[in-house]
């Protein structure tokens, strides 16, 4: 067991059974269960959230975990408590549907959702600090100059950890980048004056994103240059096509602000159809390399 | 290739490619082309919904696979048995709305809603064993090795 793992499995093993635990209260829900309904009487939604947050960050914990990149105990740490709290935060709005500020139940002002408002705050920054190290710590991995750099990296890793480093990382100010919009910050609404729907699209784009490219960087499989290529540039250029509906909402076709017709959404929509051609070949590329090296006697074959 | 490999990879590699196929139905959906419409007749939501649990499936199920744990033959094809199944029941209710309790075709009284039903558990079931195994293999591990 390397030294990042311990800590980082033990979560993961944990967070995978909340996830599923969350699965089958939402079905509980859904079946309108009375012990379910009693303890989440929230808003369904809030539940789902929830099991999505624990899978998305066991995702996320363990391709960092299998980068093998040293991560200091304070990052490691920041993950762990991060990922739990970040998740369990939504579920708090289910079993408390005052304090949840999407619900009609919300009660604005009572000192105790001040305090949940105060301790989510506090969760985001944990939260940034132990994925942003970490994403940091990958990306400096990739560098022979850096002591971090890990020098059992296999030909298909540099490119994929240094974009998953900064894929992670846009995330993060994304998700920053949120709580201004959500706060009514005069900068962000200036840049993003569309729907806040996209930015969340966004950051979750990027999050799946670098948990299935590291995903795909630790699998034992030779992953041509263009096809990590493909994946690299659709990854990104496919999740910003919603920061570009947050940034000009007339060119969001969900907004009403969409003004159809445009030149410049006609060129947007055809840059949109070539991101997903490129992404396309970039994962179902590395798909077919993964499942033909697990076939003995093949090129992908390490 | 370590002893979870073969599978873990297979699966989840699969479902990385159906996740991405997926993302074209949708466009296909929201573009009106008449085969997708065909082929999804249902609320285009269910697609969306389909795409992003085989995606999270397979990012879960590399990751898993990446932490080279040995786990049980059962528990792996739990694993990907249970993540396509219960991400194939967002399609059955694309392909087939009068299946999908929140459309406005859905048929409860169909005998096949009810056979959907237990087959919808029974996944959920089989999905919760593989990768619950999973996350207290993970756990155990970590416990066992110091």
């Amino acid at each position: 067991m390397k030294n990042n793992d311990k800590l980082l499995f033990r979560a993961v093993g944990l967070y995978i059974i909340f996830g599923l635990l969350l699965a089958w209260c939402l079905v509980g829900k859904y079946s309108a269960l009375p012990w379910v309904e009693k303890i989440l009487p929230g808003n369904p939604h809030r539940i789902l959230q929830g099991h999505l947050d624990f899978l998305l960050m066991s995702a996320l914990i363990l391709g960092a975990s299998a980068t093998r990149v040293r991560l200091s105990w304070h990052i490691r740490w920041s993950m762990v408590i991060g990922a739990f709290t970040n998740s369990s935060s939504v579920i708090v709005f289910a079993m408390f549907p005052s304090a949840d500020p999407g619900s009609e139940a919300y009660i604005s002002g009572l000192p105790v959702n001040n305090m949940i408002s105060f301790l989510m705050r506090i969760s985001f920054i944990i939260t940034t600090y132990g994925f942003g190290g970490a994403a940091i710590c990958i990306f400096l991995s990739t560098f022979e100059k850096s002591k971090l750099y890990t020098e059992h990296l296999k030909n298909n890793d540099i490119l994929l950890l240094r974009a998953a480093g900064l894929y992670l990382i846009i995330a993060l100010i994304l998700a920053w980048t949120l709580i201004g919009k959500y706060n009514g910050m005069a900068v962000v609404e200036k840049l993003l004056p569309g729907n806040p729907h996209r930015i969340l699209q966004t950051h979750i784009g990027f999050l799946l994103g670098t948990a299935l490219i590291l995903g795909i960087a630790a699998a034992p499989a030779k992953i041509a240059w263009h096809i990590r290529w493909a994946l690299v540039i659709g990854a990104f250029t496919n999740t910003n096509i919603f920061l570009s509906f947050a940034m000009f909402p007339v060119a969001d076709p969900g907004s009403d602000a969409y003004l159809s017709g445009l030149l410049a959404n006609e060129i947007f929509g055809y840059f949109t159809r070539v991101s997903f051609v490129v992404t396309t070949y970039g994962f179902v590329g590395s798909g077919v390399s993964i499942v033909k090296s697990t076939f003995s006697g093949t090129k992908t074959n390490f | 290739m370590k002893n979870n490999d073969k599978i873990l990879l297979r699966g989840g590699s699969l479902f990385v490619c159906i996740g991405l196929l997926l993302a074209w139905c949708l466009i296909g959906s929201y573009s009106g082309v008449s085969y997708v419409k065909a082929v999804f007749p249902g609320d285009p939501q269910r697609i969306l919904q389909a795409h992003l649990y085989f995606l999270y499936m397979g990012a879960l199920t590399l990751g898993l696979r990446a932490t080279e744990l040995p786990l049980y033959w059962h528990i792996k094809w739990s694993m990907v048995i249970g993540a396509f199944t219960f991400s194939g029941i967002f399609l059955v209710s694309a392909m087939f709305p009068a299946t999908d309790p929140r459309s406005d075709l859905y048929m409860p009284e169909l005998k096949i809603n009810d056979i959907a039903h237990y087959l919808s558990r029974f996944s959920f079931i089989i999905t919760t064993y593989g990768f619950g195994g999973a996350g207290i293999s993970l756990f155990r591990y970590t416990v066992s090795n110091k």
